[in-house]
């Protein structure tokens, strides 16, 4: 295998083909970096070029795009709040602190750095794991994955700032917005009324940009000031890169932890980065910080949603079973090309296995530079008034919005939505469990009704659901505690 | 389902196309393509597709825009245009609410769209059988067993004790097994609720579930290697219809007997009445992918698709292509397929009410 990996970077690295791999990469920056469009958007403007191309070339253009998404997004996460795709909303946390505090230098090059580390696990992980990890993917029955659900929900616990109560009510505010549409397992839409457009339900994008990114403009305007509370960004690039290594452990652990999350098919990668944060929180010794500009609490998810993809390109390629909106698109492209994923990407179609490997090591490492040099113009953002960039950024996201169905109703649910998020905001709600409650819905329903029909009682007994579930109420109280003494500390 | 309507509305294209026939000298009727008048020249073709980019019905569309271009004049473009939105029916809706007659647009046709259309969901705006069928393309499907059930044949199911069926939901493309089985009279239990037909075929490797059914192109990929191991069994194929609108061996599976066959082996005749009716209806709707123009759109627009078709399903460079994309099926033009689609367009009202009935009954879905 290893002789067949260099023949791979040798075809990778063909001049002829390296051009669409850097094209890919540009594109995956340029659609990072716009508020709310993110693998999917990207993966349709390149898929209409794909049929006739060389499979090695249009699958290095394919991936590479969606390899630097993660890295590229972290931009108006840290610099304006608001989350360049649905995989880094995390970030804000920490990230848009530090930008506020004049630390957004700090702040990206720490991202960058770690989104790189991140990234290479990833590769390296998906390229040792690839050919065992077909017992791996199968040991997970629908019982074990309605309890890792669960378990994600838990970490909301962690995450629900001052109040509990209130995290745990905007969970299920998350999961009854998710309940709109059609219902998994029967023909039945609930809550759709007359309106076509909410069949399908609310897209994630505009929920995570209705609820981050449009009270932050907002409260932006009404001061109208800059992000930035002080007038100079200072450079600090050298402290981010500091801190992430100072940090490895941190970054290794929410690698592993992108990796795992995104492999497991049906669990969704996009709730990884807030899974990772919660990991870095309850880890931490010191909690005090985050919330307020910890910088590991951008280390944490920039790294792991940038492993992610390695993760879930496993059961897209060795089941043909996407994991996420981006691998579903990149399957079309790669049955366009002639390869239909499944055991043979192991075999006769091993070198574009391996192409996908290299330009996943490549593309981030190219992605994590080309981002270092973005960053110095890039982070003035930070510094300029709030009217003068707010409506243009509003234009963006409207934009990124309309992008989702191309029907009025996403500019509506945009627009109810932000309004939401900001009522929200200003009551001190915490509104990161919204989206995870809203992400995780579809699954804990899904798997639960498959468990009970198939198995009725019984599964409630199996070992794996027993572990997973103590493990769930221990993350839970845990979090509790830290916030009770917390709490009593201020 | 007004079978009056579409009787008439069946009646309608039929008088057109022999008026067309007669008035013109030409002759544009719906299969005689007699030559490209090049109304596409130098223009570009869209394929509504209504569904995001990258599942098998836009890798379809996806295949004929890299494809049929030089077929239809020179200098000719054909993109796929995405409008997805409940489960094809909001595009299709556009389709018929908002696209212009002007031919630029055809629109791309698969389960998704058919299913609400045959059991008249209220959100539906469109009636396949008011357009122009241009190219259709039936693709069938495989269903096979877990090997730990200890069965080969397909006749040996019904001595399995449990048989556990994982699907999607009642309206999938998979109900298409389910009609099988009510049509069989097999019983087993169904667990609806997987995401997909993917993670439904995990479940059967996983002894989740030990029945499954999988398209061609997934089963080629990821079902054959489990049976050359010994994890999977193959029993029957779904059958194709043909351009008689007849239900024949599959062309991926020649040597796989069809649920018809099956259904002969255990009854000693062919299968008849209103199970087999249903049956076909759910098998064209879940199997079969088109094109459809509007039928006020230019002659000379729908005259040049289906040339454009039947030059290329003539041409050994394309077939070849397509036997590699598509696998081993046939390019249906214009009435041949209507023809194909017809079981579902004009399903009567015995066949929906026997669908619902049985769905009811068995899995307590309402179609």
């Amino acid at each position: 295998m290893l002789a067949a990996a260099f023949d791979a970077l040798a075809l990778v690295l063909d001049p002829s083909r390296l051009v669409f791999m850097l094209l890919g990469i540009s594109v995956g920056l340029v659609v990072g970096i716009l508020p709310g469009l993110g693998g999917v958007v990207g993966m349709s403007l390149l898929l209409p070029f794909v049929y006739g191309m060389d499979p090695h070339a249009a699958t290095a253009m394919l991936i590479g795009m969606a390899a630097v998404i993660a890295t590229a997004d972290t931009f108006p996460s840290i610099l304006i709040g608001v989350p360049g795709s649905a995989g880094s909303q995390a970030t804000i946390l920490d990230g848009y602190p530090m930008a506020q505090q004049g630390k957004a230098g700090r702040a990206l090059s720490a991202a960058f750095s770690a989104s790189l580390i991140g990234g290479l696990v990833g590769a390296l992980v998906l390229f040792a794991i690839l050919p065992i990890a077909r017992p791996l993917v199968l040991a997970f029955q629908s019982p074990h994955l309605f309890m890792l659900t669960v378990l994600g929900l838990c970490v909301v616990g962690l995450l629900a700032g001052k109040y509990p109560f209130r995290g745990i009510l905007a969970t299920l505010i998350g999961i009854m917005i998710a309940m709109l549409g059609s219902a998994p397992a029967t023909v039945t839409f609930r809550f759709v009324g007359d309106s076509i457009y909410l069949m399908d339900g609310i897209p994630l994008a505009i929920l995570a940009m209705g609820l981050f990114a449009v009270p932050e403009i907002i409260d932006l305007l009404a001061d109208n000031r800059a992000v930035s509370r002080v007038k100079e960004v200072s450079s600090g690039w050298k402290d981010g890169v500091r801190d992430t290594l100072q940090n490895r452990w941190l970054v290794l652990r929410s690698a592993a932890l992108g990796v795992a999350v995104g492999a497991i098919p049906g669990l969704g990668g996009s709730v990884v980065d807030w899974l990772s944060y919660g990991q870095a929180v309850q880890s931490a010794k010191d909690k005090s910080g985050f919330g307020k500009g910890d910088v590991r609490g951008v280390i944490a998810p920039e790294s792991s949603n940038n492993a992610k993809e390695g993760g879930s390109l496993i059961p897209t390629m060795l089941f043909g079973i996407p994991g996420s909106g981006t691998t579903a698109v990149l399957l079309g492209g790669l049955i366009l090309l002639g390869i239909q994923p499944g055991p043979s990407m192991l075999t006769s179609d091993l070198s574009i296995t391996l192409t996908i490997v290299w330009t996943l090591a490549l593309a981030n490492v190219v992605g994590a530079f080309a981002c270092f040099l973005l960053s110095r113009p890039i982070a003035r953002l930070s510094t300029i008034p709030a009217a003068k960039f707010a409506p243009f950024l509003l234009i963006v996201m409207m934009v990124g919005a309309y992008q989702n169905t191309n029907q009025w109703g996403d500019l509506i649910a945009f627009i109810v939505i932000g309004l939401f998020g900001w009522l929200l905001k200003t009551y001190d709600w915490p509104r990161a469990p919204v989206l995870i409650g809203f992400v995780l819905a579809p699954s804990i329903e899904r798997y639960l009704t498959i468990s009970a029909s198939r198995y009725g009682w019984t599964w409630l007994t199996d070992p794996i659901v027993i572990v997973i579930g103590v493990l769930a109420v221990a993350v839970v109280v845990a979090g509790v505690r830290a916030k009770r003494k917390g709490l009593g500390e201020s | 389902m007004n079978n009056a309507r579409h009787h008439a509305s069946r009646f309608a294209r039929h008088s057109l196309s022999l008026a067309v026939a007669a008035g013109l000298t030409f002759g544009v009727a719906a299969n005689s393509h007699a030559e490209l008048t090049g109304f596409y020249e130098g223009e570009t073709l869209e394929i509504l597709t209504p569904w995001a980019p990258g599942g098998g019905a836009d890798t379809w569309g996806r295949y004929i825009a890299g494809t049929i271009g030089p077929f239809l004049g020179d200098d000719v473009s054909v993109q796929v245009v995405n409008r997805p939105g409940a489960g094809g029916v909001q595009g299709t809706n556009e389709f018929e609410l908002r696209t212009a007659s002007d031919g630029m647009t055809v629109m791309l046709q698969s389960a998704g769209q058919v299913f609400p259309f045959m059991y008249g969901s209220s959100a539906v705006r469109y009636d396949f059988r008011n357009y122009e069928p241009i190219v259709a393309m039936a693709q069938g499907g495989v269903v096979y067993a877990n090997a730990e059930l200890g069965i080969e044949e397909p006749h040996e199911l019904w001595d399995v004790d449990q048989l556990i069926y994982g699907e999607v939901s009642p309206q999938a493309i998979g109900s298409m097994t389910l009609a099988a089985f009510a049509l069989l009279d097999l019983p087993h239990d169904a667990i609806f609720g997987y995401e997909s037909r993917g993670p439904a075929r995990l479940a059967l490797e996983q002894g989740e579930t030990n029945l499954d059914f999988q398209t061609t192109s997934a089963y080629t990929a990821n079902v054959e290697p489990l049976v050359e191991e010994g994890i999977a069994v193959p029993l029957f194929s779904l059958g194709i219809i043909d351009t008689d609108g007849e239900l024949v061996r599959d062309p991926a599976f020649p040597d796989m007997p069809t649920v018809a066959e099956v259904y002969e082996e255990r009854h000693g005749e062919a299968p008849s009445g209103v199970a087999w009716d249903a049956y076909r209806a759910v098998l064209s709707a879940g199997s079969i992918k088109m094109l459809w123009a509007k039928s006020d759109a230019p002659e000379d627009s729908i005259n040049d698709l289906r040339y454009a078709f039947e030059q290329a399903r003539q041409d050994e460079d394309f077939i070849a292509d397509s036997e590699e994309a598509n696998g081993p099926y046939e390019w249906l033009v214009g009435d041949d397929a209507y023809t194909a689609m017809s079981a579902t367009l004009e399903i009567s009202d015995e066949a929906l009410d026997y669908l619902r009935a049985t769905f009811k009954e068995r899995y307590d879905a309402d179609l």
